[in-house]
């Protein structure tokens, strides 16, 4: 008894030792309109910049290319992708404006986003504007492989590496003897694609190779802006070793779903938590396909680490940032990733990321609330006949624990799942203010067909802000 | 190296993307040609998909296309490119557990019987060249374009080869059923007699490593509808007939079969029909009732039941009419048999569903309306009113235990000038071909004792004064030999939707999106 106390104390210590602020999730973007004109501006200033010294047709490429610019920039801020705001947002834009104020070269006016996407992405089209997706940030481990990042998008702004590929393109694609190859090849009765392919074949693998000699521009690059903002990088190494397992993200731990899901021991999900693993058609041999490795956008994660150590070598910086928590910084984009993993309606990977956060930090109040929200909206989910929209197909490529955990989600019924949404709010203080309590009651009383306490519970949300908004009405709607 | 061409290997990107909770095929400009896609089937279980897609003209007679396999999650397991003439049809893909057989047919060259391995890898071929297909084998293999899951003419034996029926040139047309071994080898042939004096036809009924049955039918000529049945089984290894078991005589009365079910363990073969009075036919009559018939592998009669419309049947009070039905008591229906289910205990479901021939109010009028405009009108008076889905049981004895109607919504099916004057048996077969009922498909999982039986309920309402769902299904599940029937409302936010058969127990939705240019494909079960 005396060490169970004991060892709660030293893990509700070690708790609020770790962590300084309670997480809050992002709002919707404020800086939208800013974003949306700026872009603007850059594509018609792209237009207007076109040398005349290309022809009509490359002309026509440039343009249309700056248009999908523009408009992947517009889908971003349509899909409210943009994270523009909130600690996570603060602390990355904090290393943005230390890595441009320590390096004179630098314009002041470039900005940095946040992705709301779950791939661990970076990536600038050379306007000034620089976008990381959540899902790197939740992989990186310390702050300075974080930096290592944002130098190394800095740097392909910089030397217009984006532009620089498309003029690429414009000129060796868009031109009057290629044009004459491809009428060639289209007068042909037959043979279009082989064609097409053994004609386009060596410039898209000499561009594979020119876009993996960008990376290594952009790589040695970042470590001059490093080394410019005096800074202790070392640790900045280990990012490759991320790269390198992004592919392979497996784990070698099996969850234990009972425990980790704090299932109710009255209820039976025995046969629910057994496992079939493997494909309906068995397994196949794959084919290793020699053309992949040339295809490679970018060079091998282990060439980069090895070019990393040398051009690091004579680097004396010592600088550390030691204001930065991390550990915060990390809690606040874990808790961010359930949170937008749920919006974005995959709530198997959103379940998935709060087992493994809740692991770390047992006694988070946000992460108490937030299965009795998922539970509730797959249990109306479900009973919709909407499950398929929300939870991702079984599949073995994924990790055995998120597809144990697929398969346990698939195989519980709306009752089962609001079973479980009662279970989890139960076990909350009935104080609660929690939007995440309010909602998964406003369901269970919807779905239980309470309209009294529904209408009571319901006008505590807002729905202006939950993407499962549409629940709420058509419960109401059923009930008027 | 191997041969991968950058721009089908960008396709292959493109194609399946396996993205948040859906399978989301992008960059599709339109979805009309379904045609060469189906459902990978093994041991009656649906255990994947099929895609067979054009690539490419590789030279002046051929083209490239490719093969790409889905687990039955949709996830892409395999594909592989193959070479065919340039107007390869691809009629049936049938999975045996260990190859893939192709059935293409091309207007040149013929039909080819193309097996591969689970590596894309060709290990057989046969081909039958135009002039020696017969018209009406033709026209069968045909009939696979656009039916769904059953299998047309190829069946698997096993894991050792696929059995064939088809049709043979014969004076008056006959049947041939062949076996073949997975390098596509004919193993054995069996043919009805050259010189016989009737047309002959065969339709497989199962298809073991034991024994193949199939019902035999005999007719004077092609136009006449008066017919006679036989019951033939054959030995699986050699092909030889084991025997010929008569299915009723004019002067005994005619029996039609539904379904037969094989029992490997107690060598036994059930026929589940229907049984007619003497000198009537199967198709001009109406039937007297059902029969379940219990034979060993050689044909002899080990059990005969008969269970009569009037009397044993009409005996079951019906609880779950209403009001409409009960105004409809007086005029009798008649069933169309679907499906017959075994479960494990031994019980048997069979699943039809009312129809009856009506005089069509709306016809008439409109012949009315046509010929004082000087028009005219090709619609019969008569139309086929669809009613309600009615499943039997029967238990290990073969007594009826239960005869249940489900409620759905009664729909109508026009029926064309002339069609009025047949009866309302051979009606059936022909709004059975015409896809006129409402039953979909059956979802099979034999070796977890799970069943499914889906039809689409017109009334899309759940309650009285809910909102009209987009598709309303009905469901009657079998599981472990307990029934339970159900409804589900899908709903969907795509403008063009269908439902289509999955894995057992769960519906596939598919759904285009005009405006992205996508096609989502999306699992949903059938019941909690």
């Amino acid at each position: 008894m005396l060490l169970k106390t004991f060892t709660s104390l030293v893990c509700f210590f070690l708790y609020f030792n770790l962590i300084s602020q309670e997480f809050i999730p992002v709002k919707k973007s404020i800086s939208i309109p800013t974003l949306e004109e700026y872009c603007k501006k850059v594509y018609e200033n792209s237009n207007k910049n076109i040398s005349k010294d290309y022809s009509k047709d490359q002309k026509a490429f440039l343009k249309k290319n700056n248009e999908e610019r523009y408009n992947a920039t517009l889908k971003y801020i349509k899909q409210g992708a943009i994270i523009d705001n909130g600690y996570i947002y603060e602390k990355v834009d904090s290393i943005f404006q230390l890595i441009i104020s320590t390096n004179p070269t630098l314009s002041k006016d470039k900005k940095i986003y946040l992705i709301n996407e779950p791939t661990a992405n970076a990536f600038t089209f050379g306007d000034n504007v620089i976008y990381i997706h959540l899902g790197l940030l939740y992989r990186v481990t310390n702050i300075e492989e974080l930096i290592l990042v944002i130098c190394h998008e800095i740097a392909h702004n910089e030397m217009q590496h984006y532009d620089k590929k498309n003029i690429d393109y414009a000129k060796n694609i868009i031109n009057d003897s290629l044009e004459r190859e491809l009428k060639k090849i289209y007068r042909k009765e037959f043979g279009h694609v082989s064609a097409l392919n053994e004609l386009f074949t060596p410039w898209i693998l000499s561009n594979k190779v020119q876009s993996r000699a960008f990376e290594n521009e952009a790589d040695s690059l970042a470590i001059t802006y490093m080394k410019n903002a005096n800074l202790n990088l070392k640790n900045a190494q280990s990012i490759y070793k991320i790269l390198k397992n992004i592919e392979k993200e497996r784990d070698t731990l099996i969850l234990n779903l009972e425990k980790d899901l704090n299932l109710p021991k009255e209820i039976d999900f025995s046969k629910h938590l057994s496992y079939e693993k493997g494909s309906s058609l068995g397994v196949f041999t794959k084919t290793e396909d020699t053309l992949k490795v040339l295809l490679r956008t970018h060079p091998f994660p282990e060439e980069r680490e090895a070019k990393f150590l040398k051009d690091f070598e004579n680097s004396t910086a010592k600088t550390s940032i030691e204001s930065f928590d991390i550990k915060t910084f990390k809690y606040f984009i874990e808790c961010e990733m359930v949170q937008q993993t749920m919006d974005s309606k995959n709530i198997g990977k959103a379940i998935f990321y709060w087992i493994q956060l809740q692991k770390k930090y047992p006694e988070d109040n946000y992460l108490d609330h937030f299965l009795s929200y998922a539970f509730s909206i797959l249990a109306y989910e479900k009973t919709a006949r909407r499950e398929g929209k929300v939870l991702e197909n079984s599949e073995i490529n994924f990790d055995e624990n998120y597809d144990r955990l697929l398969y346990f989600l698939k195989k519980l019924n709306p009752k089962e799942c609001l079973d479980l949404a009662k279970h989890y709010v139960s076990k909350i203080d009935n104080d609660s203010s929690s939007e995440f309590v309010h909602f998964a009651q406003a369901v269970i009383f919807g779905m239980e067909k309470d309209a009294a306490h529904f209408k009571h519970i319901s006008e505590k949300i807002d729905t202006q802000e939950n993407r499962y908004n549409y629940i709420i009405k058509e419960i109401r709607s059923k009930f008027e | 190296m191997k041969k991968t061409s950058l721009l089908s290997l960008c396709l292959f990107l493109t194609l399946s993307l396996n993205l948040v909770s859906q399978t989301t095929i992008p960059n599709v400009l339109n979805f009309k040609s379904k045609k060469q896609s189906g459902e990978i089937i093994e041991n009656n279980k649906i255990v994947g998909y099929f895609v067979f897609y054009f690539k490419e003209k590789t030279d002046k007679n051929n083209s490239a296309y490719e093969i790409e396999l889905f687990d039955d999650n949709y996830n892409s397991v395999k594909s592989f490119e193959i070479v065919r003439p340039k107007k390869t049809l691809l009629f049936e893909m049938v999975y045996n557990g260990e190859v893939f057989l192709f059935f293409f047919y091309d207007k040149k060259t013929g039909y080819e019987y193309v097996t591969y391995d689970r590596d894309g890898k060709q290990i057989g071929s046969t081909t039958i060249a135009e002039d020696d297909i017969p018209t009406f084998d033709l026209q069968r293999s045909m009939t696979s374009l656009s039916t769904g899951t059953e299998n047309i003419t190829f069946f698997p034996m096993g894991k050792e080869g696929f059995i064939r029926q088809s049709f043979t040139k014969n004076k008056k047309l006959g049947y041939e059923i062949i076996a073949y071994d997975n390098n596509m080898k004919t193993l054995w042939s069996y043919a009805s007699d050259e010189a016989s004096k009737f047309v002959e036809g065969a339709d497989i009924g199962e298809v073991t490593t034991d024994v193949i049955t199939a019902t035999i039918s005999r007719k004077k000529n092609q136009m006449t509808r008066e017919m006679d049945l036989g019951f033939l089984i054959l030995d699986a290894k050699t092909g030889e007939k084991i025997t010929e078991v008569a299915m009723g005589t004019d002067d005994t009365g005619k029996r039609s079969i539904l379904k037969t079910f094989v029992e490997k363990e107690t060598s036994k073969i059930t026929l589940v029909g229907e049984f007619y009075a003497p000198k009537d036919d199967i198709l001009k009559d109406l039937s007297k009732g059902l029969f379940i018939q219990g034979i060993n592998f050689k044909g002899d009669e080990l059990n005969y039941t008969e269970y009569t419309w009037k009397g044993d049947i009409s005996t079951f009070k019906q609880e779950n009419l209403d009001e409409e039905d009960k105004k409809e008591a007086g005029k009798s229906f008649v069933l169309f048999f679907h499906d017959a289910i075994r479960s494990k205990d031994g019980h048997l479901f069979l699943v039809g569903e009312q129809f009856r021939k009506q005089v069509s109010a709306g016809a008439i009028a409109g012949k009315l309306v046509a010929g004082a405009l000087g028009g005219s009108s090709n619609a019969s008076n008569f139309e086929i009113r669809v009613g309600n889905m009615v499943v039997m049981e029967f238990d290990q004895t073969n007594k009826l235990v239960d005869f249940d109607v489900v409620n759905k919504k009664k729909t109508t099916v026009y029926l064309q000038e002339g069609m009025g004057w047949y009866g309302s048996a051979f009606l059936g077969y022909y709004i059975n071909s015409i896809g006129g009922f409402d039953y979909s498909f059956t979802s099979r999982d034999v070796a977890n004792d799970k069943f499914s039986v889906v039809y689409v309920d017109a009334n899309r309402r759940e309650e009285s004064k809910s909102d009209k769902s987009d598709i309303m299904l009905g469901v009657i599940n079998v599981e472990k030999g307990k029934k339970t029937t159900s409804r589900l409302a899908i709903n969907s936010d795509a403008r063009s939707y269908w439902i289509q058969p999955a894995k057992p127990g769960y519906i596939s939705i598919g759904e285009y999106y005009r405006k992205e240019k996508k096609l989502t494909f999306r699992l949903e079960q059938l019941a909690y």
